[in-house]
């Protein structure tokens, strides 16, 4: 489950507007190589490790990429 | 990118590739120029030879560049020099570097083991200034919770703050070397101590400046709806 803590893992302080590098960014979340499925695949692939640490890896790193 | 950090030590293959430009990009020349000119290479590539002074986005204000305590030894035992673990963590086995380098030249530990590519992609620079990102104090002297800022408040607020990014930072690093050293008991003693430090920080600042967890609104009112977002000059 997802939640949500009021603050930022790391500063950003964005200087001037910059469509394109937005368009990037936005692509690097949601794109085919993008943070949400690499967080959809370690989330789902955990289901088929047979390990604990590893179901623990596989869920705290799908769980910090998110 | 909630904790891109983590995943970045981790899974350097998913940095910011060519292809992941390529794939969304809608291919503007000038990026494309930067594509020929070193697909290996990346983004760095692209940045250099395709969009010189277009990249602006910037990440100012501080990492932490105190370590809260001191980490276990064994965390750092048996480390491969070249992994990007290494590469985020250049001091000797024992203390954490006093300071991370935080300057664009040094990697990031996002950047980790990407070879002969030591520069994020995406900080122009990265400040290792000590003033968090604090845009919201001028002009703004009247926080929404209704306490008056009083100068100087500010800078108590923004350290505060850092207290919390740092320890934050320490148990995400700490989480993930226990998934795979749970019976390290020198590391599961480091995780307790930064788990009090994240509680007691997140505490101090949530009495006085807000929620940070919506579980921890303590006020008469929703405050989680008047408090400033951090992307509206909060954090």
């Amino acid at each position: 489950m997802w939640l949500y803590e009021k603050r930022l893992q790391y500063p950003v302080n964005i200087k001037e507007p910059n469509a394109k590098m937005a368009q990037f960014i936005m692509s690097q979340y949601g794109g085919p190589d993008g943070e949400m499925g690499a967080s959809m695949r370690y989330l789902s692939q955990r289901y088929a490790m047979p390990y604990g640490e590893q179901k623990a890896v596989l869920t705290d790193i799908g769980v910090s990429v998110l | 990118m909630m904790a891109g950090m983590g995943c970045g030590m981790g899974c350097n293959s998913r940095t910011m590739t060519a292809s992941g430009i390529r794939g969304n990009m809608g291919m503007e020349a000038g990026m494309e120029a930067g594509m020929r000119a070193g697909m290996e290479a990346g983004l760095q590539a692209a940045l250099r030879a395709g969009v010189p002074g277009e990249m602006h986005v910037e990440f100012s204000g501080n990492m932490p560049d105190r370590m809260p305590g001191e980490m276990p030894r064994s965390m750092f035992a048996g480390m491969p020099a070249d992994s990007g673990m290494a590469n985020a963590t250049p001091a000797a086995p024992g203390n954490m570097p006093p300071s991370m380098p935080m300057n664009g030249a040094n990697a990031m530990p996002v950047n980790g083991g990407v070879s002969g590519n030591d520069v994020m992609p995406i900080n122009g620079s990265v400040a290792g200034s000590n003033a968090m990102p604090v845009n919201s104090a001028a002009g703004n002297n009247q926080m929404a919770g209704g306490c008056i800022m009083r100068p100087g408040m500010e800078r108590t607020k923004a350290a505060m703050m850092q207290q919390i990014n740092e320890a934050s930072f320490a148990m995400d690093d700490v989480l993930l070397f226990l998934d795979t050293h749970p019976e390290d008991t020198e590391a599961l003693n480091y995780y307790r101590s930064v788990v009090n430090m994240r509680k007691n920080a997140l505490d101090a600042y949530q009495r006085q400046f807000g929620p940070l967890l919506v579980d921890d609104v303590t006020s008469n009112t929703w405050d989680w709806v008047t408090e400033k977002w951090p992307w509206e000059g909060g954090y």
